[in-house]
């Protein structure tokens, strides 16, 4: 296949992975993320491909569905009250980053444990190796 | 090692799944102090949604289930929601579906405290709070309540409705992850309402106002004054006259018959010889249950007496119509434990304030009559020491026998933390409380079922005072000073509920649980103070006591826990004083700061340092108290120095003998000296102003006359507020000691309101309660006018959302002394409406 092509794929396969993790927040189905980087892990070969892939599906799916909401909805202060709540004093932005830090967590482990897993059903040979890592 | 090269995909693999699980698990259930972290901060479901709920209604049309007929909602720019239902069932299902909407989660937490569910969603913190709740029994009460009414009872039918509204609620916030934030952050989602939970909700009211410590109090203060001095200084009936309102005559009767009482031999209600002694094991149970009780939530029972309510007839009002005022004083917090709502369907049409759990107005007025509320302050609650014996393990002796304790068995869930098992024993009397040195159990009227809700729910339909007073006849706990005006012209005024009377000894100590002290019944309904229509063309209550000295019954002591009278002083002052009443008349006297007590004793004081040669600091606040207008208010620097000097009079009057006789304020703080001290409060007053010169010696017998102490306590205030308040007294003013704050009932800091400074002290109309950072006072203020408009006002806001606009937008406007109508005027556009369809 050749690698722009591929590239589309990728890109589309990102954008509705991130649009599956925005409905399934909206769902309350949090752990939709988890489910995308495992299966980037499992399906796109390269591992770096494969994290980013996730990186973007999730942090975009919990980031730009909270960016939309901050249009119409007082987000920021939400986040002063959350981190009040917390015992966080008034930093509101510890909180978004919370937020944020969360589905990268969650990228970053369910690629990771696909990629394990899929090493000991089908062990790489060490020219695939240098390749996939 | 190529050979290794499976072993370290395997570990690999494996440390991958232990992150991977670690994150899911901390996602989903959370872990130690945070809380589940996918649930909690998703952009879908998450806390988030708080920023989304937090808009204001806006017009459209929604789905309720159980509807018989089109509802309709309306809402002010207050936030104070109208009901229009065609069916009474349809008003009940709105109730329920507006509370829930706007108060989910005040409404969970008060269900859990009166359950002892607190701990199952904040940790162990809660379990002296949990325990207590458990032993006390409200869930027993409102269980026992539930299973009492008939299937036609109109308050089982109410609360059955206001359940479908409120698990509608319930059913679509969790469907669409609406929930309150506060449930995403504690990790837990909200059982189902049930009408147990309502009656509930009613037993935590009843507990703050109506649960008592006195005997506890007087126990610990005999152990250390003796019998003799601790009646001296704390009495039965008062020093001072504090404006009964029930003037008599009076006639006594037979008790009458308690509900549910456990059957006793009727005896002759006997005066018995003061008890001298307390037992040391008396004391180690009384301590240990005064430990817990102090360490409950800061609401759980109410140790303040501040609330205010009268009403004068046409001959004294501008309209010639009766006018009502009604501010009942409670913990102040945001959100409030009111609602505000009017409504008007087949059989209800009313206005006023609610509880959220609960389906009905407390205090309001329909289209004919207009009633508000005050404590009555009487001793609902008798202590019992009953006899056991390691051989009779598990029983009491009573009547003459062993009798086997009830057992029920609990077990506390905590959250992070193995559940609490619990045993609670019964006694004829109730639940042991503790069994510490000695076995103490407590009989409260309270644990009594008591059908509260068919009793509003007939007040609110009633149009008349006899329809009024015969609702109120089943009202048996918290007893109220149910005041009454209507628009025919005529005022009333009835004190509601159980008053306890026991066979024989003293009810203001613990008594025998043997059977000879027994609760036998209580005051006949048509004894109890009451008054209608007086001569004097008013009708008022303070939290003083309701009648003379000559009234036949026991109704409780100066320290159980009448007020000291001031505030009704000052009512009565007021009203007697002043024709053509208006609405901005009765505003200004429920934000009066005027404190009665020092317009009684400053002159005393000032005339006794007159004699003095003052120079300095001390003459400058002489001239302040001397040109002082008794005003308690926020830029008043003689407000500071009398309340300094009240305080400093007490402690010097009475610390020597607190410290010599070891009073235990350490174990019990409602022990400390202080100007909350009402009966103490009663004594200083008369020694001053009658001038015995002998009345308060010292501990060495050294005798004291009042001008020594006030000379010494003066100089003392002067020489503290320049230390704390610097050396000008001009610049002392009272709102830099005094403030107000409105903490949040969830007790999260970011949440409340202030504090700021405030004027007001524990004895004005507008009081202010709970020390220099006053957490007590006018919790509604609402003044219903006949000839004209009525109006009212909260330090709150409807709703609990902390990002409303509706959470504390009343606050300002009560804080100025404004008010609101209660109900919209006839060309008033609602700001929006919901529409409710079948």
């Amino acid at each position: 296949m050749e690698t722009s092509k591929w590239m589309w794929m990728v890109w589309l396969l990102v954008g509705i992975e991130l649009a599956i993790t925005w409905v399934g927040n909206h769902l309350g189905l949090w752990y939709v993320a988890f489910a995308i980087s495992i299966a980037n892990g499992f399906v796109l070969r390269r591992t770096i491909t494969a994290m980013w892939a996730s990186y973007i599906a999730c942090i975009g799916g919990w980031g730009l569905a909270l960016a939309w909401q901050a249009l119409f909805a007082p987000i920021g202060r939400t986040a002063t009250i959350v981190a009040g709540i917390m015992g966080l004093g008034s930093h509101g932005i510890i909180v978004i980053v919370l937020a944020l830090l969360l589905p990268f967590l969650f990228a970053t482990s369910g690629t990771w444990l696909a990629k394990a897993l899929s090493r000991i059903a089908r062990p790489p040979s060490s020219q695939a190796d240098r390749l996939s890592d | 090692m190529r050979a290794m090269r499976p072993l370290f995909r395997g570990l690999h693999a494996a440390a991958a799944v232990v992150v991977t699980g670690g994150l899911l698990y901390a996602g989903a259930r959370g872990v130690g102090p945070l809380p589940p972290l996918g649930n909690a901060f998703n952009p879908g479901t998450g806390v988030w949604t708080m920023a989304a709920n937090s808009q204001l209604p806006h017009t459209e049309t929604l789905a309720m289930n159980g509807l018989s007929k089109p509802v309709q909602v309306s809402f002010d720019a207050q936030g104070t929601a109208y009901i229009h239902a065609k069916t009474n069932r349809d008003l009940f299902i709105a109730m329920g579906y507006l509370h829930a909407t706007f108060r989910l989660f005040q409404m969970d937490l008060l269900r859990r405290q009166g359950e002892g569910l607190l701990s199952q969603v904040v940790g162990k913190k809660a379990i002296a709070s949990d325990t207590f709740e458990d032993q006390l029994g409200l869930q027993r009460t409102a269980e026992a309540e539930w299973k009492g009414m008939s299937r036609t009872d109109p308050a089982r039918i109410a609360l059955n409705d206001y359940t479908i509204g409120v698990n509608d609620v319930i059913t679509q916030d969790e469907a669409s992850g609406q929930l309150p934030a506060l449930f995403k952050l504690l990790g837990y989602q909200p059982k189902k309402w049930t009408p147990i939970d309502s009656l509930v909700v009613q037993g935590d009211m009843t507990q703050t106002l109506d649960f008592t410590t006195g005997p506890l109090e007087y126990a610990l203060l005999v152990k250390s004054l003796g019998y003799t001095k601790t009646m001296d200084w704390f009495p039965v009936l008062p020093q001072d006259t504090q404006q009964p309102y029930d003037l008599g005559p009076y006639r006594k009767e037979s008790p009458a018959p308690i509900e549910s009482q456990p059957s006793s031999v009727p005896a002759k209600v006997k005066q018995t010889t003061p008890q001298i002694q307390v037992t040391q094991a008396e004391t180690k149970a009384v301590t240990r249950l005064t430990q817990v009780i102090d360490a409950l939530p800061a609401d759980a029972i109410h140790h303040g007496s501040n609330s205010n309510n009268w009403a004068v007839d046409g001959t004294k009002t501008a309209s010639g119509l009766p006018m009502l005022a009604g501010d009942p004083h409670l913990s102040q917090t945001v959100p409030a434990i009111w609602y505000q709502v009017s409504a008007d369907a087949p059989s209800y049409q009313f206005q006023g304030v609610s509880i959220p759990g609960l389906p009905l107005i407390l205090i309001g007025r329909n289209n004919q009559i207009a009633w508000s509320l005050t404590n009555v302050q009487n001793q609902a609650t008798d202590y019992y020491k009953e006899t056991t014996n390691s051989t009779h393990p598990g029983s009491y002796e009573w009547n003459g026998h062993w009798h086997k304790m009830q057992q029920i068995h609990y077990e506390i869930p905590v959250k992070g933390g193995k559940a609490v098992p619990l045993t609670v024993n019964l006694t004829v009397h109730g639940p042991v409380m503790t069994q510490s040195g000695q076995t103490m159990s407590v009989d409260w009227m309270g644990a009594l079922p008591s059908p509260d809700i068919d009793a509003m729910l007939q007040v609110i339909r009633a149009h008349n005072y006899h329809q009024f007073k015969q609702a109120l006849k089943n009202w048996h706990a918290p007893t109220q000073n149910f005041i009454y005006a209507d628009k025919a012209g005529n005022i009333g005024l009835i004190s509601a509920g159980y008053y306890p009377i026991v066979k024989s000894g003293n009810p203001w100590l613990p008594l025998p649980g043997d059977g000879s002290a027994d609760i036998i019944g209580t005051i006949p309904y048509n004894q109890v103070p009451q008054a209608y229509d007086p001569p004097s063309h008013i009708l008022f209550t303070a939290n003083q006591r309701e009648v003379t000295n000559a009234y036949p019954y026991f109704i409780g002591t100066t320290m159980d826990f009448f007020d000291n009278g001031y505030r009704a002083d000052e009512i009565h002052n007021d009203l007697i004083g002043h024709n053509k009443l208006t609405n901005a008349d009765f505003a200004a006297l429920q934000n009066d700061t005027h404190d009665y007590l020092a317009s009684e004793i400053v002159p005393k004081l000032t005339q006794t340092l007159s004699s003095s040669h003052l120079t300095g600091t001390d003459a400058q606040a002489q001239q302040l108290l001397a040109h002082w207008n008794d005003r308690m208010d926020e830029s008043s620097a003689g407000a500071s120095i009398w309340w300094t000097f009240w305080t400093n009079y007490m402690k010097d009057t009475f610390g020597p003998w607190w410290a010599a006789t070891h009073v235990p304020t350490n174990i019990d703080s409602n022990l400390a000296l202080g100007p909350s001290q009402t009966a103490l409060d009663e004594d200083l007053e008369a020694w001053t102003l009658a001038n015995s010169p002998t009345q308060f010696t010292l501990p060495n017998g050294s005798p004291r006359t009042s001008q020594d102490v006030m000379t010494l306590a003066f100089h003392q205030t002067v020489s503290e507020l320049s230390t704390t308040l610097g050396k000008d007294p001009g610049k002392w003013t009272w709102g830099r000691l005094h403030q107000r704050a409105f903490p949040s009932l969830a007790q999260i800091g970011v949440l409340g309101y202030g504090p700021r400074p405030s004027g007001g002290d524990l004895w004005t109309v507008d009081a202010a309660d709970g020390g220099m950072t006053s957490t007590a006072g006018p919790s509604w203020r609402m003044i219903v006018n006949f000839g004209g408009q009525s109006e009212g006002v909260y330090p709150g806001g409807q709703s609990e959302n902390p990002l409303s606009l509706w959470y504390e937008n009343q606050i300002p406007a009560w804080w100025n002394g404004e008010y609101y109508p209660l109900t919209p005027s006839v060309d008033g556009t609602p700001l929006a409406s919901w529409s409710f369809n079948p």
